[in-house]
């Protein structure tokens, strides 16, 4: 290939790369650099006018009860929905994939919600959660017990929003860990049966460290979509009673567009991405570890 | 036979969780038909006793919901198209074109699948509310016009598709252009339609983003507008809210179930491309 050819194929790739580089730069790259310069000011939204403030927004977060109250809720609807989802959706798997009856059709009643929005998962469950009629207390009302008011005592919403979430979620997970179980060795398997190791023991030696990449990848994934989560939050409860389900996203939200405090929004998605970049990173290489590592 | 019984087993195993989790969706289609004094009634019934339709008129007049509809339609398959468009450019020139700074562009665009939108989320609403966009169908596509996710799922779709399809064509001296989009495009249609499938869906559920950059009620999106029902719920009756839901959530269901499949296989290629 000669010198010429050679130039004027690396610009015709270019070109064809130009429109989705532009773009990207435009609407990811740009804004992402521009919300770091504006975590450092103060916005005037009316006069767009930007106050050097240098650290005092950060000072003003990590002084704040409110925030503190934030990231303490995240923390707890990441711990109620992480586990949820990833041990539901492992067992819900497991069971699909060994089932030789009506495996697509319990497969798509699991994966419906994964199809729809966090917003109208909330719509569905926001009457199921009603104190005086909702079905929820109903059924425990048949057990004998006096269902509480879910959404407006600071003490159960956080358990109704992640209820929903995981609702939502599973079906993502099991997606991911059905593909996996897919992979699992056959001959393993029947080796081991032919060893007369019972279910439980071919479930802990063979089955999971074989899908464990996968069990790590959806982990991870699934503290990253807690970390974001903001839709059913915000029909459900917007962020109370008491702020217990004020996650991250939601007090960004409430400091940006309610009170139009866009720079300090700016300094708290600056942190989130922190955050969400650094559970990526370590995923990444874990990730890395794990498909190096001997089985 | 033991391992047909243990089998078995699975499948009645799995009937509590399944009924379980499809019970939202049937118990908001059983709460829309009926009357207002028996949504409220404890216990509650599981199927309407005189099944109505007035919930669904009442829900309509409630709210422009087909407005809500078309406006999300829009969104998403302008979203959907630009972004099947920008990514199967680029992921073209990545898989089969020799450049400089082609490895830089890949770590670039591995590097944008990690960046969460909240992070663009406060300087893209300033750009648009500075340009006067707020409320336009422009702003709810616009920062969604490029996908490194598309990129990289046709970046590795098109890596597989053997060489000497493409040097047959360059030999009829067809340009790039007619290659890519007349043989590249319809033997990757796989991929591309799983990618399409995967942007559709994914623009159809946003939330966050068209909360912020549409204020009047004629420019809601069906995700956004539903919230309407839930802030009016105590005042109005759940059977209404439970009509307005299944209008606006019933085709996103019928849409997922007719192309899960596409959207599984998108999906579990981007976790393999996460995952190196």
């Amino acid at each position: 290939m000669s010198e010429n050819s050679a130039d004027s194929a690396t610009r015709s790739a270019w070109l064809f790369l130009a429109p989705a580089l532009f773009l990207m730069f435009i609407f990811t790259v740009a804004p992402a650099l521009f919300s770091l310069i504006l975590s450092f000011h103060d916005f005037k939204p009316f006069s767009f006018a930007m106050v050097p403030v240098g650290l005092d927004q950060y000072m003003e977060l990590a002084a704040s009860e409110d925030y503190r109250a934030s990231l303490m809720a995240t923390l707890q609807f990441a711990a109620l929905v992480v586990p949820g989802s990833v041990i539901g959706s492992l067992a819900v798997a497991v069971l699909l994939d060994q089932t030789p009856f009506f495996r697509s059709i319990f497969r798509t009643i699991f994966l419906i919600p994964v199809g729809i929005s966090p917003a109208m998962a909330a719509m569905l469950w926001v009457f199921l959660f009603n104190p005086t009629s909702g079905f929820l207390n109903y059924l425990l009302s048949m057990v004998g017990i006096v269902g509480p008011a879910w959404l407006s005592d600071p003490d159960w919403a956080p358990l109704a929003v992640s209820l929903t979430t995981v609702w939502k979620e599973v079906g993502f997970n099991i997606i991911f860990l059905m593909a996996a179980l897919a992979q699992v060795p056959v001959e393993l398997q029947e080796a081991a049966w032919m060893d007369g190791a019972n279910a439980l023991r071919r479930f802990w030696h063979i089955t999971l460290p074989s899908i464990s990449p996968a069990m790590f990848f959806v982990t991870v994934v699934s503290v990253i979509h807690a970390f974001e989560s903001f839709g059913q939050i915000h029909i459900l409860t917007r962020g109370g009673p008491a702020g217990s389900t004020g996650v991250l996203v939601y007090q960004l939200f409430r400091d940006g567009f309610e009170n139009s405090r866009l720079g300090m929004a700016a300094a708290e998605a600056v942190i989130l991405f922190i955050i969400i970049g650094a559970v990526t990173l370590v995923q990444f290489f874990v990730a890395r570890y794990l498909k190096g590592a001997p089985q | 036979m033991p391992v047909f019984s243990s089998r078995l087993l699975a499948t009645c195993l799995l009937l509590v969780p399944a009924v379980l989790h499809g019970f939202p969706v049937f118990y908001m289609l059983s709460v829309s038909f009926k009357e207002a004094a028996e949504a409220y009634q404890f216990p509650p019934s599981l199927l309407p006793s005189h099944p109505v339709l007035s919930n669904y008129s009442d829900a309509l007049h409630a709210a422009p919901l087909w407005q809500f509809m078309l406006n999300s339609l829009i969104a998403s398959l302008g979203i959907t198209v630009v972004q099947m468009l920008t990514s199967i450019l680029a992921a073209y020139a990545l898989a089969r074109m020799e450049f400089k700074g082609r490895k830089l562009v890949l770590g670039f665009v591995v590097a944008m699948l990690m960046v969460p939108s909240e992070i663009t989320i406060v300087p893209n609403y300033l750009v648009m509310v500075g340009a006067g966009l707020i409320d336009t169908h422009f702003a709810l596509i616009a920062p969604f016009s490029a996908s490194a996710f598309g990129i990289f799922l046709l970046y590795q779709f098109f890596s597989g598709v053997p060489r000497e399809l493409e040097e047959a064509a360059t030999v009829d001296g067809a340009s790039r252009m007619r290659f890519l989009f007349q043989i590249l495009v319809p033997v990757s249609m796989p991929a591309i339609v799983a990618f399409g499938v995967f942007s559709f869906v994914s623009a159809w559920n946003q939330y966050l983003w068209p909360l912020v950059v549409t204020q009047s009620t004629s420019m809601r999106t069906v995700q956004v507008g539903v919230g309407m029902f839930r802030s009016e719920q105590e005042a109005t009756s759940w059977g209404m809210v439970m009509a307005a839901t299944s209008i606006l959530v019933l085709p996103s269901i019928a849409l997922f179930v007719a192309t899960q499949k596409q959207f599984v296989r998108g999906l579990v290629s981007s976790g393999a491309g996460v995952k190196g």
